[in-house]
């Protein structure tokens, strides 16, 4: 059997069933019988229950020296591509990650601008929900989604810095600055956790499909040094 | 409206992109992601501008035919250089650059780099009006008889202040 497609689980809603798949014919064996059982197109998905909002990382931001601004914009329009859980039992730890589902933004929400030297990885809000599969023939199946954006802003300071190589930094002037509108501004490995019933960790990464927005500008002669890449092509930037 | 009616508009696009002669991504990759470096300076007052690096991916040498601003509005440009990566690359700098680097330049304009080279590109940039220029920046080139054309998706903006 076929797990949803996302496109299917982006369009469902608590309180939402799933649109039934009934079978466009049935033939029968030599017996006359017609076996449901060995073909399980018979499905009906729910919401199953509602696992309230919880803090899901969107982005980051890196500086090393004090006298740099820094500002991650989740800006209007920008989406972030959450893991979805799948479970055969729907018991706490059984879920493993499928696929993901993009949520986006209906408005901006700003991160505070930092000025001193941190480690900055900032989450917003995301509803989730764990949804309940029927299907002929088939056991239940069950699986957790992100719903709904709910924004809000949170920081958390990771230990240490990203590796920057030197042949991945770009001197800069005092007073200048970068916009980095990126297609692909953050990857998080643990980007959410839904914890009992579920017991789940998913990733999540920003901006897939849409632009999010890191500001970054030295009122000091620095460096931008790119984590995998010079800055340009960079999956993040460290300032230096 | 048939659907042959409504295919063949796509299928004429199609085939009129196709003899257009596209050649694809080349050996110096494909544009990084979008985003803007903003240089503080005062009007007229030149400026280095080298975040990128030009890197021969391909297995052949890639002939530089040029480098220019793309859109160049409010901003000039004087003559792009080419320099090896030593330690950092030039970034934002007052021009002209320093540095062992800066000694060893080369011309950008028929340059040629070897398979697996990377050199820094950097641009004389300097303003032309208030409150500030931008462009993103093309290179052309050419390597085992093709040409391309790479405009990058992250531009310069030359501005009296930049804002964060």
């Amino acid at each position: 059997m076929a797990e949803p497609s996302s496109s299917v689980l982006a369009k469902l809603r608590p309180g939402q069933e799933m649109p039934m798949v009934v079978p466009s014919k049935a033939v029968a064996n030599s017996a006359g019988i017609v076996n449901l059982i060995e073909a399980p197109d018979y499905c009906v998905g729910a919401f199953y229950k509602n696992l309230g909002k919880k803090l899901t990382y969107v982005g980051a931001t890196y500086a090393t020296v004090n006298r740099i601004t820094m500002h991650f914009s989740y800006t209007e329009g920008a989406s972030s591509s959450l893991e979805v859980g799948f479970s055969a039992s729907g018991k706490q730890g059984t879920f493993h990650g499928n696929g993901s589902i993009s949520q986006s933004t209906t408005f901006e929400q700003d991160m505070p601008a930092t000025t001193n030297a941190s480690k900055n990885w900032w989450r917003t809000y995301f509803r989730y929900g764990e949804y309940i599969l029927v299907c002929s023939g088939i056991g239940d199946q069950y699986w957790t989604q992100a719903y709904q954006w709910d924004a809000g802003d949170a920081v958390t300071h990771p230990r240490f810095f990203p590796r920057t190589p030197g042949f991945d930094c770009v001197g800069e002037l005092s007073g200048s600055a970068i916009k980095d509108d990126r297609t692909k501004a953050a990857s998080f490995a643990a980007g959410f956790t839904l914890g009992a019933p579920i017991g789940f960790t998913g990733s999540a990464q920003t901006g897939w499909t849409h632009d999010a927005q890191i500001d970054y500008k030295w009122h000091v002669n620095g460096s931008a040094c790119g984590t995998n890449n010079e800055p340009p092509y960079a999956a993040a930037i460290v300032a230096k | 409206m048939t659907r042959r009616a409504l295919m063949l508009p796509l299928v004429m696009t199609l085939a009129a992109a196709a003899c257009a002669g596209d050649p694809g991504t080349g050996p110096l990759g494909p544009a990084g992601n979008g985003g803007q470096q903003c240089i503080p300076a005062p009007l007229g007052v030149p400026r280095a501008m080298g975040d990128f690096t030009l890197h021969n991916t391909g297995t052949a040498p890639v002939s530089v035919n040029s480098v220019t601003l793309t859109d160049p509005r409010g901003l000039a440009q004087g003559k792009p250089w080419l320099l090896p990566v030593i330690g950092e690359l030039v970034g934002t700098a007052l021009w002209p650059p320093q540095g062992r680097a800066w000694a060893r330049r080369i011309p950008a304009d028929g340059a040629v780099l070897r398979p697996g080279q990377a050199l820094n590109l950097v641009l004389e940039v300097r303003r032309t009006r208030n409150p500030s220029g931008t462009s993103q920046v093309t290179i052309d080139y050419a390597a085992s008889g093709t040409t391309y054309s790479l405009t990058e998706g992250w531009s310069v903006q030359v501005a009296g202040t930049c804002s964060a």
